[in-house]
């Protein structure tokens, strides 16, 4: 009887069929709420999505660029004066060359990991960082003010380069799916390039924007007054460091666990349109393991990192775990492949410190003028050297 | 067929807009074109809609709902155009000057009802169509159709133009993103979204009209509506905004056998690799003729990026064309030139200007002071000046100096003429001359009780409100609340403000200017632009002197100076920086000789940090 009773409850019951309709419309608004959310997620999430975990990612940077040894993570050189710049483990910069120095450093600053100087300015540098990009600006003799640019998913910036006139920034981030385009007065995003990339470098004429993933792949962006075109030029190669020659003719490039060096070079069609298509070829310049040097050959470890000169006559690289830079001559030959010669050492000539146990960490040549040539060399003891070539 | 023409161009510049009576053809032509195209691609997406109703009233056997559908589309396109076109005016529309912001308001409000009329004519009868193509539900709910309508175009509205009427943006700025990821970012704001709902749930409840079912669909509704508003917003950004087809040809004007369909024949030809029509001109504009049209302030504006974006392109052929027309016709750079100098000019005149209106007396009496030459050598020691000339329309002056009476006049400011009041019975002038001091016995001393009763009231009046403008001031500082004086206090440097926002585009065009010369470095083979070097320079140096002293006013004057002077105060110091580390080398041929330029350049090198060692 009173198992009649409750299921004629169950049936007829008001107060039951009240609490039914609510859970029904609260299952509605549930529902609702949910494909809401999930609709602006997928609106607004997908460029934010990530295409690899970022501790994953961080790990395989830091360890590619041997950052845990590192004193001197980035050297940053102005593109027209002798203002040089130097980012230290602390996450510290230090400025110095023109005017008095300076230590820019704050709290959000943190994970330093580039650095460039902006064009037609002597007074500004843009700093990757893992809260974005700091904006740094000389205000008054001792004074340097900073402006933050921040996207929600464009984290540990690892690399930032400015265009021509340094009226635009671009910068690519660990593990984000897009390079970023920014408009650097008023801080917006002017652009956003759907590719997975972690090492950016602008071609020396600004026409083209390299780009490499330190898992797979490169890409190379045509700048074009107002559009930007992706093409791949490398599939599922792991690009270690790579450098353009001064006449924007040859890329060379060192990939991941490899001791090669490659370069790639823009060829056109055969003549037959008015605007031929261009396509890359590829070839290999030179195995570094093993170069012959005062007839021995020596081998040296995988190449850590390479500069070229921008007069075009030399290629510095250093090794991982190598206590030297190796010194190379570019041999640039019309209708001839593109050939190294002769290596020369240069080790660190801080006396302070014994040759062993010491490597570089960083090198890059300066934009000198009148001729000169200097190359400037990071070491590990922290040690800058500037040397003239 | 030439009288034809000229009728269809006056029938299409409608006469109420006079101020665009001076755009030349061709520039009139592409902007009509580009808002054609515009509106077109606007209603296609209603135009989708409606094939699909027709589609489906076809298999149902129903006609008559594709007949309303229809209908109704006919009636939502002319707000579609009319937003559209309230939209280019306001992007195309130069700055205005205003003292005060309740002025700025008050001139903007009936724009901005305006809008509100016309966004919400849209909203409705896009709900409305929407409504039909998508489901039967409301079919009996108008009044909740009307409701919802009004609340979708009220909330675009507040979150799109409630405060401000902006320009379309530059593209690179703003635009690079694609439009359909834009559009639906900006639908579905969260907030705008929530606010439509949650009135669409209000009315509902007050329609008596809710149920779960017409929720879900009235959300649907909501974004379609606002999708398509937006969707108009950013189709005429991106058509209005397209790159211009500048070239640097001389400033002729095109023959009248350019239609405004010419675009889409040459466009349909090219596809299909026909051979080109000869009677067919591509439409090109000339760089001096877009950086002219001054009374469109948008296209004056992208017309100066785009001369930038030429200039430092290297795949543009601007330098190219301008460097190796050098020998052939170098008139297209001194036109281009002259164009170019003119904005400065036009700029440095408007800042001094707008400066010494803002300047106090005292410190305009100081500048003079400062700005008058020192006389050298000994004064005279005579005190009274001569009286050099007598306005001829001063009969009594004559008549004095016909009875051999001679005033010590001494003049004392302004030398107009005016006519001088005699008595009747003395002929002496009865009420004081301006610029003259007379002495006593000079002056009319006739009893004149009515006069004398006048200047004793005057005097009178002045003393009172001498004291009430005391008075008045302690009311108006102390006691009226902030936002009276927010709106009705007069910004002390609007006049600066005015004219810096109407040289906006002189950032652009000094950028694209300096990019010319540091390319001429290496591609000028017949040395152009070489003795126009210090021109610029100067120029540079002018349009930093005129920003400073706007700075140096705003400190004083205690106002607040617009975005637009940052924007030229670091256009300009790039501009210096990019001429002064290029050209060093060559600063001293540049200037020849001129001093005083050189000792201003080497302070600006050593501002900048550039090694100015070997200059003199």
């Amino acid at each position: 009887m009173e198992q009649i009773e409750d299921v004629q409850r169950l049936v007829s019951d008001p107060r039951q069929d009240q609490e039914a309709g609510n859970s029904i419309w609260t299952t509605l608004y549930n529902i609702f709420h949910t494909w809401k959310d999930y609709l602006l997620q997928l609106i607004q999430g997908q460029q934010y999505s990530r295409w690899a975990p970022l501790d994953y990612s961080l790990a395989i940077y830091r360890k590619m660029m041997g950052w845990d040894e590192a004193y001197i993570r980035c050297i940053i050189l102005h593109p027209t004066s002798v203002q040089k710049a130097v980012v230290t483990h602390k996450d510290v910069v230090h400025v110095f060359g023109v005017g008095p120095t300076a230590q820019l450093q704050s709290a959000e600053q943190v994970d330093l990991y580039c650095g460039a100087f902006r064009p037609c300015t002597i007074h500004e540098l843009a700093v990757g960082c893992a809260a974005g990009i700091f904006i740094w600006r000389h205000v008054t003799n001792t004074l340097w003010d900073n402006r933050v640019l921040r996207h929600a998913a464009h984290i540990h910036v690892t690399s930032v380069q400015w265009n021509e006139d340094g009226t635009v920034l671009v910068s690519a981030a660990l593990g984000s799916n897009h390079i970023i385009v920014w408009d650097p007065e008023s801080g917006q995003t002017i652009r956003f390039l759907s590719s997975s990339i972690s090492f950016l470098l602008y071609s020396p004429d600004f026409q083209m924007l390299f780009g490499a993933s330190s898992d797979s792949g490169a890409s190379v962006c045509y700048v074009d007054r107002r559009t930007w075109k992706l093409e791949q030029i490398l599939e599922g190669r792991r690009v270690q460091t790579a450098a353009w020659t001064a006449c924007s003719t040859y890329l060379l490039f060192v990939q991941k666990d490899d001791t090669n060096l490659y370069a790639i070079t823009r060829n056109s069609e055969v003549d037959v349109f008015l605007k031929p298509q261009l396509f890359w070829a590829f070839e290999l310049v030179a195995n570094l393991q093993t170069t012959p040097f005062a007839g021995q050959e020596l081998c040296r470890s995988q190449p850590h990192a390479i500069a070229v000169d921008p007069s075009n006559v030399y290629l510095a690289v250093i090794y991982k775990k190598q206590p030297f830079v190796e010194l190379f001559k570019l041999c640039m030959a019309k209708h001839k492949k593109l050939s190294i010669l002769g290596p020369e050492y240069i080790y660190s000539d801080d006396n302070q410190t014994l040759r062993t146990g010491i490597f570089p960490t960083c090198v890059c040549f300066e934009h000198g003028k009148n001729g000169q040539r200097n190359l400037a060399i990071a070491w590990t003891s922290g040690h800058f050297q500037l040397k003239n070539l | 067929m030439n009288k034809n023409m000229k009728e269809i161009e006056l029938h299409c510049r409608p006469q109420w807009m006079h101020q665009y009576e001076a755009i030349p053809k061709e520039i009139w032509n592409l902007l009509l074109f580009r808002f054609y195209v515009a509106t077109l691609l606007c209603i296609y997406l209603d135009l989708f809609f409606l094939l699909y109703s027709f589609c489906q009233s076809y298999l149902l056997g129903v006609l008559e709902d594709t007949f309303v559908s229809t209908v109704l589309l006919v009636i939502a396109q002319p707000g579609v155009v009319a937003y559209g076109l309230l939209l280019c005016h306001n992007h195309n529309k130069p700055p205005i000057y205003y003292q005060r912001r309740i002025q700025r308001l008050l001139m903007e409000i009936p724009l901005k009802l305006l809008l509100l009329g016309i966004v919400l004519y849209v909203s409705i009868f896009t709900n409305w169509m929407y409504a039909r193509f998508i489901t039967d539900i409301f079919d009996d709910r108008l009044d909740f159709l009307l409701i919802h309508g009004c609340c979708c175009g009220i909330a675009y509205f507040l979150a799109e133009r409630g405060r401000c009427l902006r320009r379309f943006p530059l593209p690179g700025k703003d635009g690079g993103l694609d439009i359909w990821q834009s559009i639906i970012q900006n639908t579905c704001n969260s907030r705008k979204v929530g606010l439509v709902v949650g009135t669409a749930l209000a009315s509902g409840l007050i329609t008596s009209s809710w149920s779960a079912g017409k929720m879900f669909w009235a959300l649907v509704l909501t974004i379609l509506v606002l999708t398509k508003l937006h969707m108009i917003k950013n189709i005429y950004e991106m058509i209005m905004q397209k790159e211009l087809p500048l070239a640097l040809i001389p400033r002729v004007h095109l023959g009248d056998n350019e239609r405004l369909w010419d675009p889409v024949v040459l466009w349909i030809w090219r596809q299909n690799l026909w051979p080109m029509p000869e009677e067919m001109i591509e439409l090109q504009l000339s760089f001096h003729m877009a950086l002219d049209t001054k009374c469109l302030y948008g296209l004056h504006l992208l017309a100066a990026h785009e001369f930038h974006v030429a200039a430092a392109s290297k795949c543009d052929f601007l330098c190219p064309t301008l460097f190796s027309l050098a020998k052939i016709n170098p008139i297209s750079w001194q036109e281009l030139r002259e164009v170019i100098m003119g904005m400065v000019d036009e700029f440095v005149a408007n800042m001094k200007s707008a400066i010494e209106d803002t300047m106090s007396p005292d410190q305009l009496f100081q500048r003079n002071a400062k700005d008058k030459p020192r006389k050298e050598g000994m004064r005279k020691l005579s005190a009274t000046l001569p009286v050099k000339t007598t306005p001829k329309c001063l009969p009594s002056h004559d008549h004095l100096i016909q009875r051999k009476q001679t005033p010590q006049v001494r003049r004392t400011g302004a030398s107009l003429c005016q006519p001088i009041k005699g008595c009747s019975k003395c002929g002496r002038p009865s009420v004081p001359i301006d610029g003259f001091h007379l002495q006593k016995n000079e002056m009319c001393r006739c009893c004149n009780v009515p006069q004398k009763v006048r200047i004793w009231f005057r005097c009178i009046w002045e003393c009172q409100s001498q004291r009430m403008s005391t008075w008045s001031r302690l009311i108006w500082e102390c006691l009226l609340p902030a936002w009276i004086h927010y709106l009705f206090d007069t910004d002390p440097i609007a006049k600066i403000n005015h004219a810096l926002r109407c040289a906006e585009h002189l950032d652009d065009v000094l950028r694209g200017l300096v990019r010319i010369c540091i390319r001429s470095l290496r591609e000028d083979k017949y040395g152009l632009i070489q003795s126009d070097l210090m021109g610029f320079l100067s120029a540079l140096v002018l349009v930093e002197k005129q920003l400073n002293a706007a700075q140096n006013m705003k400190i004083v004057r205690n106002g607040r100076l617009c975005g637009t002077h940052h924007k030229l105060l670091v256009g300009i110091k790039h501009c210096m920086f990019c001429m002064l580390d290029h050209f060093s080398p060559y600063l001293d041929d540049i200037v020849q000789g001129d001093e005083q330029m050189l000792k201003i350049l080497k302070c600006w090198m050593e501002k900048l940090g550039i090694p100015h060692t070997h200059l003199p």
